[in-house]
């Protein structure tokens, strides 16, 4: 066929561009100043000075690296002996077992994941332990498997079996055969399979997602969480580190097979004859790249949170929901650990029903939580939490009476609540015609692709009854049909649902209206000088966050300490002030400077309190309506 | 199963054992137990009304269908001469090519996909060089485009990778027998490319459309929510917002069936194994 010539080179050109934009984007903003990922600021080397200094990314990134070079490896071995195996079935025996090997590559991942997720959650409550790292290595292993042994079978197909056999008739036994015989000949597929499984390993997101319940992460997942919110230019910082060195060795490495190449009389001598000195070589430069590898990554496991040294907690939180020493806060998570001498594991959620599914899940064990009301009444009804031992929580004291005894915990025995406020409507002054005071707003054509929603079901729903006239905790199907269709009629106009991407989105003017908290408003308002909140006049919702143990945690009295601890007037204040959300304590209400104990977005007037109710829990078959009309109306 | 050893004296397919322990361990059970919870009720009993769960979001599978089968189609079409250019490249020009396909794959496909944010935005790298000559802005994110360009994005290696692995196994005297038999470009395109490559094609658009047609990730960073797909409901059921692993068992197996069933249309043109899966 004539050669493509000039179109060709321009066709592999734009798919080259294609792959490798976002790729420089993403290097490109490891050097912005500001952390904006729209807005090209100034150069600097600062992220790549603070990312080694950053252990939640440099820890998951020794855990992939571990992880996946102990995952191949075990997968090499079993690999190898399962094509050796197979390569030597009858043909019906054979077909059987290739079937079940394509399995898990045709498969789709999501099944493989959460396949595993369940059998792991049924050992799990049979035997005891956790998911972690274990299972997470189960996974990666089973899923490497089949690209070890695919890449070794034609190799094995390709030998000569009469070598094997003159090895045996010349005495030497079937064993050391294999390893004298059959392995040189087979090493390069055994190589290329491992490199193959050590690749997929170190990317895999989505079965780790569901392998790994709460207690190992690996950069896959560490970015998962950022993404959802802001990502960290150090990781920006990392990733170019990581394709300069990939590069380099691929280079290196091609580099080394062309100069092969150009010497066919060797090549043509065939690989029993190529020297040995240089597979040795090559083998020893695995291992020992590997050791120092496992060894490294492995020392820093110990030093983590997970060995048993110190007692550890967990803590699961909303994102951008305590104080993290950043811009001179205080690091509370830091300070507790020094304090208290534990490690704190700590993770985000980003609505209370993902929190509550990851709960029921079985996957995770988390100690302390900080749901909103309506979801602490349905875990108290479903005894998913521990009545708390208030001897070690004398910081409760200091709660606002209004906020010892509430709707959804009368007693007061589960929960001390952590922060409060209402939800309205942030707007963006040089996006909208006029300020607007009603939740009709969202619904408004001439802000179309402009307007962003809440993507969980209950503050959605809460919106549209509002709108609708009815109350926020109804229970009346027709009602709520009444509400799906309104938001249904609202997806005309709207850009995306949004949850703690909404400080990114509103942050840079990407939208020009979107319902929200008061405290994160007020964040955002810092931020962004054009935005401004309101609180429509159909009224909304006043929450109330509190923290809570959850049953069977191991950790309670130190959860409990915990609780304490975030009650502490200093403690609570730095929180306060890097949250901007309402604090429930009067201490820290009385510590706050006057500009923000007048802010009417923090603390707003009785008149804007008196058009606010609470979210109770609803009966089962209510949220399981409403939960079902909110699906189809996103599905749509 | 039995081992029957192909020859006699063959011991070694015993060396299979432990894999196939393993993989009964931790495939074949766990598979077994998506089919439990698919037809059982949180108590136990057997139920179907699991699946009622499925029919009701059938324009979900349906448009997760209809997306991933144009990103496979595109993926085709761009890949397709990037394949065959590659494949005529001399071996230090394979070799670079290869190496550059395969680059990108060392970056994590999340922050990959994350940067696409960063152009499509209304406020994004792409609107602001657009407006540079006074066009736009225009809305390129949270659109069902959008979330076709990402599994593009994503899969375009899988299906170059098998492409150009098979079609360096072909021949060039027999293109060059055809063009000398008369054949013009399109009959050496249609009636010798295509049917010595379907090997490559087939793998490579089994290795893009299943990983697209399960994706939750994609749909949710780039279609921002309301471009919800099978990945993100079956995610939604284990993990996300509804609690409900009956259900999501169920929304699992319907996907795995068709999965089956349009692997099976696709390979009935073609009965060999998968070529070319491995790079």
């Amino acid at each position: 066929m004539k050669k493509r010539g000039i179109p060709g080179w321009i066709w592999m050109g734009a798919v080259l561009f294609f792959l490798y934009a976002p790729i420089f984007v993403l290097i490109a903003f490891s050097f912005n100043e500001s952390k904006s990922r729209a807005l090209f600021t100034g150069f600097t080397l600062k992220w790549y000075k603070s990312l080694f200094d950053n252990t939640l990314i440099m820890s998951s990134f020794w855990n992939s690296l571990m992880l996946a070079f102990l995952a191949s490896a075990i997968a090499m071995v079993l690999g190898t002996m399962a094509a050796v195996g197979i390569s030597k079935m009858g043909r019906r025996s054979r077909n059987v077992v290739m079937n079940i090997t394509y399995l898990p590559v045709l498969n789709p991942e999501i099944v493989t994941g959460i396949s595993m997720m369940l059998l792991f959650v049924f050992l799990k409550n049979l035997l005891g332990g956790e998911m972690g790292f274990g299972t997470v290595l189960i996974a990666h292993v089973t899923f490497c498997l089949p690209y070890v042994i695919l890449s070794v079978l034609p190799k094995l197909r390709q030998l000569d079996p009469s070598i094997f056999e003159a090895a045996l008739d010349l005495g030497c036994p079937p064993v050391p055969a294999f390893f004298r015989v059959i392995l040189p000949q087979i090493s390069s597929g055994i190589l290329s399979g491992f490199m193959m499984a050590f690749t997929f390993s170190l990317d895999d997101f989505i079965i780790t997602y569901f392998a790994a319940g709460s207690g190992f992460k690996t950069l896959p997942i560490t970015i998962y969480s950022m993404v959802r919110k802001k990502v960290n230019p150090q990781i920006n910082a990392l990733s170019a580190i990581i394709f300069l060195v990939v590069l380099t060795l691929l280079i290196l490495m091609n580099l080394a097979e062309a100069r092969k190449a150009r010497r066919p009389e060797r090549a043509e001598q065939g690989v029993l004859h190529r020297p040995v000195v240089q597979r040795v070589a090559a083998a020893a430069g695995v291992v020992v790249v590997g050791s120092v590898v496992a060894v490294v990554a492995v020392k820093n496991y110990q030093s983590g949170a997970l060995t048993g040294e110190l007692p550890t907690l967990s803590v699961f939180n909303w994102g951008e929901y305590i104080s993290t020493g950043e811009d001179g806060s205080l690091d509370v998570i830091a300070a507790f650990e020094e304090e208290y001498g534990c490690q704190v594991q700590y993770d985000l959620y980003s609505t209370n029903e993902e929190m509550y599914t990851k709960l029921k899940s079985g996957s995770v064990q988390y100690d302390v939580v900080i749901p909103s009301d309506y979801m602490i009444s349905r875990m108290i009804s479903e005894d998913m939490l521990e009545p708390l031992n208030f001897d070690n929580i004398p910081n409760a004291e200091d709660l606002m009476d209004r906020f010892k005894s509430t709707d959804y915990d009368p007693e007061g025995r589960y929960s001390v609540p952590y922060t409060w406020g209402t939800v309205g409507l942030i707007y963006n002054t040089t996006m909208v015609e006029e300020a607007p005071d009603s939740w009709n707003a969202l619904w408004d054509s001439r802000y179309s692709r402009n307007i962003l929603m809440f993507s969980n079901s209950r503050d959605a729903f809460g919106i549209a009854e509002r709108l609708l006239g009815y109350s926020q905790n109804t229970t009346n199907e027709a009602e709520l049909l009444h509400c799906a269709d309104k938001l249904k009629e609202q997806k005309a106009v709207l850009q995306t649902y949004v949850m703690d991407e909404i400080f990114d989105k509103m942050g840079i003017g990407e939208a020009a209206l979107a319902p929200y908290y008061a405290g994160d408003a007020a964040t955002m308002m810092a931020e962004n000088p054009d935005l401004q909140f309101v609180v429509p006049k159909e009224g909304s919702n006043l929450f109330i966050d509190a923290m809570c143990v959850v049953k069977g945690s191991k950790q309670k009295s130190l959860a409990e300490t915990f609780i304490n601890f975030m009650c502490e007037p200093e403690v609570g204040l730095a929180n306060i002030e890097y949250i901007c959300y309402s604090t429930p304590l009067q201490s820290v209400y009385e510590l706050l400077d006057e500009e923000t104990r007048e802010n009417p977005v923090i603390y707003p007037d009785e008149e804007t309190l008196s058009r606010c109710e609470s979210f109770v829990d609803l009966p089962v078959e209510t949220n399981r309506l409403m939960q079902d009309l909110w699906n189809e109306i996103i599905a749509e | 199963m039995t081992l029957r050893p192909a020859r006699k004296g063959s011991l070694a397919a015993f060396a299979a054992v432990p894999y196939l322990v393993w993989t009964a361990i931790f495939i074949l059970v766990p598979l077994g137990m998506v089919l439990w919870f698919g037809f059982t009720t949180p108590e136990g009993g057997f139920t179907l009304e699991n699946f009622q769960g499925v029919v009701k979001y059938a324009g979900v599978f349906w448009k997760s269908i209809r997306l991933s089968i144009i990103a496979t189609l595109i993926c085709l079409v761009v890949g397709f001469p990037v394949g065959y250019l590659m494949s005529r490249m001399g071996e230090v020009g394979q070799r670079t090519m290869l190496m550059l396909m395969m680059l990108p794959m060392w970056m994590s496909f999340l922050l990959r996909t994350y940067a696409w944010m960063t152009l499509l935005e209304r406020e994004g790298l792409i609107n602001r060089f657009l407006g540079l000559f006074g066009l736009g802005p225009f809305s390129m994110i949270n659109t069902q485009g959008a979330v076709v360009l990402g599994m593009v994005y994503n899969y375009l290696p899988f299906m170059i990778l098998p492409l150009h692995s098979i079609m360096i196994k072909i021949d060039r005297s027999i293109i060059e027998a055809a063009q000398d038999l008369g054949a013009n470009s399109l009959h050496v395109l249609a009636r010798v490319l295509l049917p010595l490559s379907l090997p490559g094609i087939i793998t490579g658009v089994t290795m893009v459309f299943v990983p697209s047609v399960s994706t939750f990730i994609i749909s949710r960073m780039l279609g921002g929510g309301t471009n919800l797909l099978i990945g993100d409901l079956i995610e939604q059921q284990f993990l996300g917002s509804t609690y409900n692993p009956q259900v999501g068992s169920a929304m699992s197996l319907v996907l795995m069936v068709m999965i089956l069933l349009i692997m099976g249309i696709i390979n009935h043109f073609d009965n060999g194994e998968m070529e070319g899966m491995l790079v």
